[in-house]
């Protein structure tokens, strides 16, 4: 049974874009791997077509079976996290084993604020 | 059902490889004529008769080729009595399993490529099940999957916009070729030479099938040329069958049996002949399928700059996203905003209604021609009116940018390429035209979210505004030339495009003119993170 967990130093969820993100993978696989990677990625929710697109990466030399590694990656100046009706777009750290792409991943929130841009509701219009 | 019709095909295909088993030897023809096939086809069968020598004994043939059914055209059934005259010594072909089975030509290698057909099916079929019983779709925990493994690639979303756009431009050009082929021929025979003919038979012949009735013009008429009696019934370059019978109706009435004319014969081969020569309005069709190639051709287009200009992939020049904060490099000073030019956007909607209705039209002509002859087609007519009342919104919408294109044409100005969060830029307009006509300008800053999805086969957008700005409102009359501020807050939301997805922050100018369309221009801007 394979475990992977990403810890955030000091449990930190909320950048600023251009933060850096620092934290620690965990991982006890299966068998040897070949690879473990950390994205730093956004991807978007909601009515669309899901994009993604991978910010920053690191692979991790010769990992182990059992083996835990540090980890610093630096944010973009956006996309920020976005709430809105039709489109989310949600920013995330994971960790990625190959052979067969076990993963976990950490949400966090990007933007100035620590909160994602919620746009505000439009006034009504006059009949 | 693919291996079904594979096998149908491969026993064919086998049949046709077999008789290239066959030995060559020499045929003594005896004679030979051209006939109707029985039954439903109509077609001109050539029927020879040939002795050959085959097991020790003299033994006769009348097949020209294993599977032959005739031709349409009587004058391609005339070229094969030519060639194959009459006491003359011709290579044919003999079974050596059964010297009584020969032939004077065999089926072409070409007719095997039929077995791609249901290969294809077999192909995805195998394909599917294969995907569906793969280890890798059988995986114990999807949910552990990456989630930023699922970032499809740009450049194949590109190709399969492309590949379907594709398929238009081929099917276009292919189905023009109808028509292009033989208006070449038209072209070409204007230097054949004119001889006298004699009708024969003339009639409408009908082709019925599961989806109604065609109809062509079948006059076979005889001329001499070469030294003999030739027949032909070819009325006209363009072939095949179409909806409606009036047309061809009164062509035949006017050819009855027994008129004297005159036909057109190739000097180079006097078995190919025709009745009428001309350029009929029924070639202007082509426009048809080429505004389908077009459409296709500029899709591909499209395909590949959208690709060329969406921010997706990691360090694209064209996406902050990926950049470090800080490093976006906008450019300062003022841009001239792109709008589009009234003549384009005449020339756009003339495309889409033509497009449109030329589709449409297919339908409504073979709709119109069952109601004509007697036939209450209601279906087919409920099921139009819907797509015939977009066709006629379209031709509105042809006259109303036509008129449109005669209203005063802003060209718009922004002191920065792009404006970041909680920061602004100065809008300058100039309009060139009579200003005067407008009572009020107003120019508001829209933001959007667009989110593009699919359902079935087809791609829908849904379109959600988030944010109204106004940015400029006319206080009586407005001036030629003018600008505004345009100020974006701090809390909202950058301008974002992830393919699929899109922020857009969209500056939108309306001037109203009376009795008029209005003066409209929506140009999109780019708003940065602060």
């Amino acid at each position: 049974m394979s475990e992977i967990s990403v810890l955030l130093q000091d449990r930190k969820l909320a950048y600023r874009p251009g933060e850096t993100v620092r934290g620690t993978a965990y991982w006890t696989l299966g068998g040897q791997p070949e690879s473990v990677e950390v994205r730093l990625f956004w991807r978007t929710e909601g009515k669309g077509s899901t994009d993604t697109e991978i910010a920053a990466s690191r692979t991790f030399q010769n990992p182990a079976r059992t083996d835990r590694r540090d980890f610093e990656l630096v944010l973009p100046a956006g996309p920020y996290s976005y709430a809105g009706k039709l489109i989310a777009i949600l920013w995330s750290v994971e960790v990625i084993a190959e052979p067969g792409s076990e993963a976990e991943h950490q949400d966090i929130v990007v933007s100035p604020s620590g909160e994602p841009v919620r746009p505000a509701p439009l006034p009504e219009t006059p009949k | 059902m693919g291996c079904f019709f594979l096998a149908l095909t491969v026993q064919g295909a086998w049949r046709t490889i077999r008789t290239y088993s066959w030995d060559r030897t020499t045929c003594r023809m005896r004679d030979g004529f051209v006939a109707r096939a029985e039954g439903s086809s109509g077609n001109y069968e050539f029927r020879p008769r040939y002795t050959y020598q085959a097991g020790g004994a003299t033994r006769e043939g009348i097949v020209y080729k294993p599977g032959y059914s005739g031709s349409s055209q009587a004058g391609e059934a005339e070229a094969l009595l030519s060639r194959y005259a009459k006491d003359t010594d011709v290579p044919c072909y003999v079974s050596g399993d059964d010297p009584d089975k020969a032939a004077l030509a065999r089926p072409s290698l070409w007719t095997l490529l039929i077995v791609l057909f249901p290969l294809v099916f077999v192909a995805v079929g195998v394909g599917g099940l294969s995907f569906a019983w793969s280890p890798r779709r059988m995986a114990p925990d999807p949910e552990k999957r990456a989630l930023s493994s699922k970032a499809g690639s740009p450049l194949q979303a590109a190709g399969c916009l492309a590949a379907f756009f594709g398929v238009f431009l081929v099917a276009g050009l292919g189905m023009s070729l109808f028509f292009t082929l033989p208006a070449l021929k038209v072209v070409k025979a204007r230097s054949w030479r004119e001889v006298p003919c004699t009708v024969i038979e003339s009639r409408v012949r009908t082709h019925s099938d599961s989806d109604g009735s065609t109809y062509s013009v079948d006059i076979l008429y005889e001329y001499e040329a070469g030294g003999r009696m030739r027949r032909s019934n070819r009325y006209e370059f363009l072939g095949g069958s179409s909806g409606g019978s009036a047309a061809k109706e009164s062509i035949v009435a006017a050819n009855p049996p027994g008129t004297r004319r005159s036909c057109f014969v190739n000097p180079e081969n006097p078995d190919d002949a025709v009745m009428d020569r001309g350029l009929s309005k029924t070639y202007w069709i082509v426009l048809v399928p080429l505004l389908f190639a077009a459409a296709g051709f500029g899709g591909i287009i499209y395909a590949f700059r959208i690709r060329k200009g969406g921010p997706r992939a990691p360090g694209d020049a064209a996406s902050f996203a990926a950049k470090p904060a800080g490093a976006a490099a906008i450019p300062s000073g003022p841009v001239k905003l792109p709008t589009p030019h009234p003549v384009a956007k005449v020339f756009g909607m003339l495309f889409l209604a033509l497009f449109w209705n030329g589709i449409v039209s297919v339908f409504f002509w073979k709709m119109l021609s069952e109601w004509k002859s007697g036939g209450k087609p209601f279906g087919l007519t409920c099921f139009l009116v819907p797509f015939v009342l977009v066709g006629l919104a379209l031709i509105f919408g042809v006259f109303y940018s036509l008129l449109a294109a005669f209203n005063p044409r802003p060209s718009l100005t922004l002191s920065s390429k792009a404006v970041p969060l909680g920061g602004s830029a100065t809008l300058s307009w100039t309009f060139t035209g009579a200003v005067s006509r407008m009572t009020t300008l107003t120019v508001l800053l829209e933001g959007a979210e667009e989110a593009k999805y699919r359902r079935g086969t087809r791609t829908y957008t849904d379109r959600e505004i988030f944010a109204k700005i106004p940015i400029f409102e006319s206080a009586g009359a407005v001036a030629q030339a003018g600008s505004a501020d345009v100020r974006i807050p701090a809390d909202t939301m950058h301008s974002f495009s992830g393919g699929s997805n899109r922020i857009v922050w969209t500056l939108k100018l309306s001037g109203q003119i009376p009795k008029w369309p209005d003066v409209t221009e929506s140009v999109e801007i780019e708003v940065t993170p602060s």
